[in-house]
C-alpha cells in the first residue's frame, strides 16, 4: 500500500527585495516516510531558505509546504512537529546536557519520570553514556559529543520530520564520515523522514535515499545519488558532484538508438550514451575514473601531455593537456604509467559512460 | 606576550602616560579620601588632618539611625525613602527595559531609529531642565505622587542604562538558540522565558544595579520634586551641609560611598562569572 508522503512541497517559492532576488523558485520535494533527501547546492541556491520554510522559521511568498497531508501555512515553528538540528548546533550553553534534551518534552507538558528516562533513552541511542553525560555543561563538550547533543535533543521529541541544517559542517573529515555513517543507521533504526541540507556531496551521497540538486533557487536535478552522479542532466550537476573532464560539442555527426557519435573541439570524435536535442553550446561530460591512459597510441585516442601526476589514497590521478589545448583529468586504480610531467600520453573515454549535457 | 620596547615600556612616552594617569586619579580620589579621612575625627569641626582617629561620628550615626531620637533628625526616614526609591526606579526601568531591549534587538519596525535616538536622550539632556518640566508638570495636574514623581523622574534617567546593558547582553545571543526553542516546541512567550531572560539576566541585573545607585544617588531631580513627606538621602545631605557641616554628614557619606563601591563590585562579579560562564 502506497503511504502518504510526510512532506509535500508544491510550486514553493521564496522571494526577497520585493520580488528582485529568487531565493527559492518554484520548487517540488516530497519526501516519504523513512526517507532521507538531500538538498545539495552551493551557498546561497536557496536549500537553507527552504529549509527554514519547512520548519515556519520563513514564510514562503508562494506555494505550499503540507507535513502528514495537511497544510502548514500560517502555523507557527511551535506547532509543526518538525525537528531541526542547525548547523550551529544551537545547543542552550546555560543547561546541561540532560535539561537540553529534555527541553522539547517539558515543552511538551510531560510528567517529570516520563521525561528523565526518555532522555536517558535518546542519551544512548546517540551513544551518550547518560551516567556519564547528563549532567555536564555543553562547554565541556567536544565538537562531536554537542552534536550528538543535538542529535538525542531533536530526536527524543519524536518529530514527523527532522530537517538537518550541515550540522556537521565543522567536523573533519573523518568524524564527518563516521557520523554520517551513524546517523545513518539511526535512521533506519528509527524510520525517520529527513530532509539534509548540505552543499558537500560526499555527505549526501552518503546519508541519503535520494538527492535534489538546487541552484539558484531551482531543483536542477533529483534521483538517486548514483543516478545523479552517472547520469548528470546538465554541466553544473556533473561539475557539483566530482571532477568531471569537459569537452565542448563542435558537430553532432550520428544519433541512433539512444546513442550519439560527436565531434569534440579536441579533434576526435567520441560515442557517447546519450542522445538528445542538445543544440547550441553542448558539451560531452566523463569522469576520471572513466578514462583509459596509454603510454602508445591504441588508435582512436586523444594525444596529449602529462602536466602533472599523483598518488593519493591508492589512486593514481593525471592532469594531461590535449593537443587541442583541453584539460583532462584521468584517474586509475593501477599505475598504468610510469609517466611524469612532459610524457606523451593517449586517452580513450569508457563510451558507455560518457554524456553529451547542455551548457 | 612580546617583549616590551624600549619605547612602550621605558621611553619618555611611557612616563607620561604614567604621570598623566596618576594626576587624574589623585584629581578624582583626593576629595572622596579627603571625605573619608575627616569622617574618622576625634575632633568637633572638619579641621583636615584631623587632630586624632576615632569613631565617634559614625557611632554618631548609628544613633541617628536607630536611637530612640531617629524620629527627629530625619535620617533613618530619608535612607529609607531613597532606599524605596531605588527599588522601585530599578523595577519600573527592569519591567519596561527588558522588552523593549528586546524588541529593538530582534525587531525591525517602523520608528525604531527614532525609539533608540529617544532612550539615548535622557543621559545628554540637561537634569535640571527635566527636572524643571517635571516641576510644572507635577504642578499643574493637582495631584499629589507621593514618591512615585521622585520614581519616574529617575526612571527616565535610568532606563538608558539598564537598557544599554540589557541590549549589549541580549545583541549577545546567538538568534539560532531561539529559532532551536521553537522547533522544539517553545512558543515565543516560552522562547523568552526560557533562553532569552536566562542568558541576558547578567546584563539585565548589572543594569538595575547600575539604575539603582543611579537613582539613590540622584540630586538634581530629587531636588525639584522632593516634598515633605518625600524626603530623600540626597536631600538630607545637601540641607545638613547647609546648615550644621557636622563631621556625622561626613560619616553618611562615606558609608555611601562604601555602598557604592560594593555595589559596583557585585557589578563586575556578576558580568565576569557570566563572561567565563559563557
Amino acid at each position: 500500500m502506497e503511504q502518504n508522503p510526510v512532506l509535500e512541497i508544491r510550486n514553493l517559492s521564496r522571494t526577497f527585495a520585493h520580488g528582485a532576488v529568487r531565493a527559492v523558485d518554484q520548487i517540488d520535494l516530497d519526501v516519504q516516510p523513512g526517507e532521507i533527501v538531500s538538498i545539495l547546492g552551493p551557498s546561497g541556491c536557496g536549500k537553507t531558505t527552504t529549509m527554514r520554510i519547512i520548519a515556519g522559521l520563513d514564510l514562503p511568498t508562494a506555494g505550499e509546504v503540507r507535513i502528514l497531508g495537511k497544510n502548514v501555512a500560517g502555523k507557527p515553528p511551535h506547532q509543526r512537529n518538525v525537528g531541526l538540528v542547525f548547523q550551529s548546533l544551537a545547543i542552550f550553553p546555560h543547561m546541561s546536557v540532560k535539561q537540553n534534551v529534555a527541553f522539547g518534552l517539558r515543552m511538551q507538558g510531560l510528567a517529570r519520570n516520563l521525561i528523565e528516562a526518555k532522555v536517558a533513552k535518546a542519551l544512548e541511542l546517540v551513544q551518550l553514556s547518560p551516567e556519564k553525560f547528563a549532567g555536564r555543561r555543553p562547554s565541556e563538550l567536544s565538537g562531536g559529543q554537542l552534536q550528538r547533543v543535538a542529535l538525542a535533543r531533536t530526536l527524543v521529541t519524536e518529530p514527523a520530520l527532522v530537517l538537518f541544517d550541515e550540522p556537521m559542517a565543522a567536523l573533519d573529515r573523518r568524524l564527518r564520515d563516521y557520523m554520517a555513517v551513524e546517523l545513518r543507521s539511526i535512521q533506519k533504526q528509527l524510520g525517520l523522514a529527513a530532509v539534509y541540507v548540505t552543499h558537500d556531496q560526499e555527505t549526501a551521497s552518503m546519508m541519503s535515499d535520494r538527492v535534489i540538486i538546487m541552484n539558484a533557487g531551482k531543483i536542477l536535478q533529483a534521483g538517486t545519488p548514483e543516478e545523479i552522479y552517472e547520469t548528470p542532466n546538465s554541466k553544473f550537476v556533473s561539475d557539483f558532484l566530482g571532477d568531471t573532464n569537459t569537452l565542448r560539442i563542435e558537430r553532432v555527426l550520428e544519433q541512433k538508438d539512444g546513442k550519439s557519435l560527436v565531434q569534440t573541439n579536441a579533434g576526435v570524435t567520441i560515442r557517447v550514451a546519450n542522445s538528445g536535442d542538445i543544440g547550441e553550446g553542448a558539451f560531452v561530460i566523463f569522469r576520471p575514473e572513466q578514462t583509459i591512459v596509454y603510454p602508445a597510441d591504441p588508435g582512436g585516442a586523444f594525444e596529449g601531455e602529462v602536466v602533472s601526476s599523483q598518488f593519493r589514497s591508492g589512486l593514481h590521478r593525471w592532469q594531461i593537456v590535449l593537443r587541442g589545448g583541453n584539460k583532462l583529468i584521468a584517474q586509475s586504480t593501477e599505475n598504468r604509467l610510469a609517466s611524469s610531467a612532459g610524457d606523451t600520453v593517449w586517452v580513450t573515454i569508457d563510451p558507455g559512460k560518457a554524456r553529451i549535457v547542455r551548457q | 606576550m612580546s617583549m616590551p620596547t624600549a619605547t612602550g615600556r621605558f621611553g619618555i612616552e611611557w612616563q607620561l602616560v604614567k604621570g598623566i594617569t596618576c594626576m587624574l586619579l589623585a584629581l578624582m580620589l583626593a576629595p572622596i579620601c579627603m571625605v573619608l579621612v575627616i569622617s574618622f575625627t576625634s575632633g568637633e569641626t572638619l579641621q583636615f588632618p584631623p587632630p586624632a582617629l576615632s569613631l565617634r561620628w559614625y557611632q554618631e550615626v548609628w544613633t541617628m539611625l536607630v536611637g530612640p531620637d531617629a524620629g527627629i533628625g530625619r535620617l533613618r526616614e530619608s535612607l529609607l525613602v531613597s532606599l524605596e526609591i531605588a527599588a522601585l526606579t530599578s523595577l519600573v526601568c527592569v519591567l519596561a527595559g527588558v522588552p523593549t531591549s528586546y524588541a529593538l534587538v530582534r525587531y525591525r519596525f517602523a520608528g525604531k531609529t527614532v525609539i533608540e535616538e529617544l532612550i539615548g536622550l535622557p543621559v545628554v539632556f540637561p537634569a535640571v531642565v527635566l527636572g524643571i518640566a517635571l516641576l510644572v508638570l507635577v504642578s499643574a495636574s493637582d495631584l499629589n505622587f507621593g514618591i512615585f514623581q521622585i520614581v519616574a523622574a529617575h526612571s527616565i534617567i535610568g532606563l538608558p542604562f539598564l537598557m544599554r546593558n540589557c541590549m549589549a547582553a541580549m545583541r549577545g545571543i546567538d538568534p539560532m538558540l531561539e529559532e532551536a526553542a521553537m522547533t522544539l516546541g517553545a512558543s515565543a512567550p516560552k522562547v523568552f522565558r526560557e533562553i532569552v531572560l536566562p542568558l541576558a539576566s547578567g546584563g539585565i541585573g548589572s543594569g538595575a544595579i547600575l539604575v539603582f545607585i543611579l537613582s539613590f544617588n540622584e540630586f538634581t531631580l530629587s531636588y525639584f520634586l522632593y516634598s515633605v513627606d518625600v524626603f530623600p538621602l540626597s536631600i538630607w545631605l545637601f540641607q545638613q551641609a547647609n546648615t550644621s557641616f557636622s563631621p556625622a554628614v561626613f560619616a553618611v557619606s562615606s558609608l555611601i560611598v562604601v555602598v557604592n563601591v560594593a555595589a559596583v563590585l557585585v557589578v563586575d562579579a556578576v558580568i565576569g562569572s557570566r563572561g567565563s560562564a559563557a
